[in-house]
């Protein structure tokens, strides 16, 4: 049923483990393509005819929808199967991770040995000192037990296992078989827009399990490659997964908000939908922190998931935020990506904002009929 | 051995209710899950059919043209009405516990 690659780190699934799998991946799909468009269509007949009645006036912003369509019970019921799919999809990976959890530790020790022992490989350097924020620790973002940074044995890589997996069900098998969607996606745009620009040296931020950060080591093979995260496990996991696919990667724990990275040291910093779980001030010093790392002529990339066109999908797209702990996320729909950058330090006329369609079915999508990635490009 | 801590059984953070009872909340939940390991355990009647057939020992139709006999008929019967006991005692209880409220009541 699902094109997810099962390389060396996934966690393999018994027969009543995969019919669990399948089952939520369906049951999403059910949700996004036939559920889910009728909220739209209650909004348009019932809910936005009874907010004009009422007040005279269309609803000025998704402020305003939000406190009526809270209210239907159509969008309830809605909300509550997708919320409960969230949690029965977590479930249902957490299962085989836990059941396999030892050989898994193994497997990825192994994998890290044998790195460590070639010059031709990847590395991976965790920091037991670092200040994990306070938007990874306050609320587990998309519900996931423990998020991407919680350690529950030694040399952790249980979230990285959960979270691989967990998104590839999430987006009903759109990111691809090795998570690449969004990797893809920019250097797609990457390659579209500026043909002749080959990076030397490539930090990926927030790049959790690295399934992003492998899609730009096997488009730039010779490339010198950083994956940097604030959470251990996924690292762990990132590292041992770039290993057993043979795509060497140098994983850090860092906080992107102030690397290690030299000033003007890179050709390229990118992040594939990461800001919109950080937090106000935390985008600000990202930019800072993009300018200061980058070359003069360095390329500044940041992939970021739609946030809507008008009042009601702007809302629609808002459900994350309030009901699948992406805190931050709701903050995003008025935020002018392009100031935030200017505000980093990159020049007004050497920043722009694009939108980038991919080839999605309305059952991949969650919460819209209509995705367009939005992608921040500035030059240093 | 190496000592590993139990995950959490859930996300640190605030869980909406969408329903202005809770309950119906719960019971929702309930059934989404309910209906989750049903698939489960169809799936697993259906790998079991597949495979009786490939072995041959239940030829494909088996199943579907099978009728029961009377003794399997009674027998099912059974089964199904101590089902519905099981599965809706707290329906049942609760019905008898409204009767039992309301004839206090009107003995007050």
């Amino acid at each position: 049923m699902s094109s997810f690659k099962r390389h060396a780190m996934v966690a393999a699934t018994n027969h009543d483990e995969q019919a669990r799998q399948d089952f939520v991946t369906a049951f999403r799909g059910h949700l996004s393509g036939r559920v889910m468009p009728g909220a739209y269509r209650r909004y348009q007949k019932f809910v936005e005819p009874a907010f004009v009645k009422a007040h005279g006036r269309q609803p000025a912003d998704q402020e305003e929808v939000r406190q009526w369509m809270t209210r239907d019970p159509y969008y309830q019921f809605w909300s509550a199967m997708q919320r409960r799919s969230q949690e029965i999809l977590w479930d249902s990976v957490i299962d085989p991770t836990e059941r396999q959890w030892a050989s898994l530790l193994a497997k990825s020790r192994k994998l890290a040995g044998k790195a460590r022992n070639s010059r031709k490989r990847g590395s991976l350097h965790i920091d037991p000192q670092l200040q994990v924020p306070r938007y990874h620790t306050a609320a587990d973002i998309h519900l996931q037990p423990g998020g991407y940074h919680t350690d529950f044995t030694a040399d952790d890589v249980a979230a990285g296992v959960i979270y691989d997996q967990g998104i590839n069900i999430y987006m009903n098998g759109a990111l691809g078989p090795e998570n690449n969607l969004t990797g893809d996606t920019l250097v797609a745009y990457l390659r579209e827009k500026h043909p002749d620009f080959k990076p030397q040296r490539i930090v990926d931020m927030g790049c959790a399990i690295g399934n992003s950060t492998v899609v730009w080591g096997r488009a730039f093979p010779g490339a010198e490659l950083h994956g940097i995260d604030v959470g251990a496990p996924v690292l762990r996991y990132a590292h041992a997964r770039a290993e057993s696919l043979g795509v060497p990667v140098h994983f850090s724990q860092q906080d992107a908000e102030h690397t290690n990275f030299k000033t003007g040291s890179v050709d390229i910093v990118l992040s594939h939908i990461m800001l919109h779980e950080t937090s106000k001030s935390a985008l600000v010093r990202i930019m800072k922190e993009c300018h200061r790392i980058l070359r003069p002529g360095g390329l500044m990339l940041h992939l970021e998931i739609p946030r809507g066109r008008d009042v009601v999908e702007k809302f629609m797209h808002n459900w994350e935020s309030y009901n699948n702990n992406e805190t931050f996320a709701r903050y995003m729909t008025n935020i002018d990506l392009a100031a935030e950058a200017a505000k980093g330090g990159f020049a007004a006329d050497k920043i722009r904002v694009d939108e980038f369609a991919p080839k999605l079915d309305v059952a991949q999508m969650n919460y819209t009929e209509h995705f367009f990635w939005k992608i921040l490009a500035a030059w240093r | 051995m190496q000592e590993m801590r139990d995950p959490p059984q859930r996300p640190k953070g605030h869980r909406p209710y969408y329903f202005d009872d809770p309950a119906i909340d719960q019971l929702h939940s309930a059934v989404l899950a309910l209906t989750g390991e049903l698939a489960v355990a169809l799936d697993r009647i259906d790998s079991l059919e597949r495979q009786l057939a490939a072995r041959g020992v239940v030829p494909a139709d088996a199943i579907d043209s099978y009728r029961p006999d009377a003794a399997a008929s009674q027998a099912r019967m059974q089964r199904y009405t101590a089902l519905a006991d099981r599965i809706l005692k707290p329906f049942r209880d609760y019905r008898e516990n409204l009767f039992e409220r309301q004839q206090h009541a009107h003995k007050e």
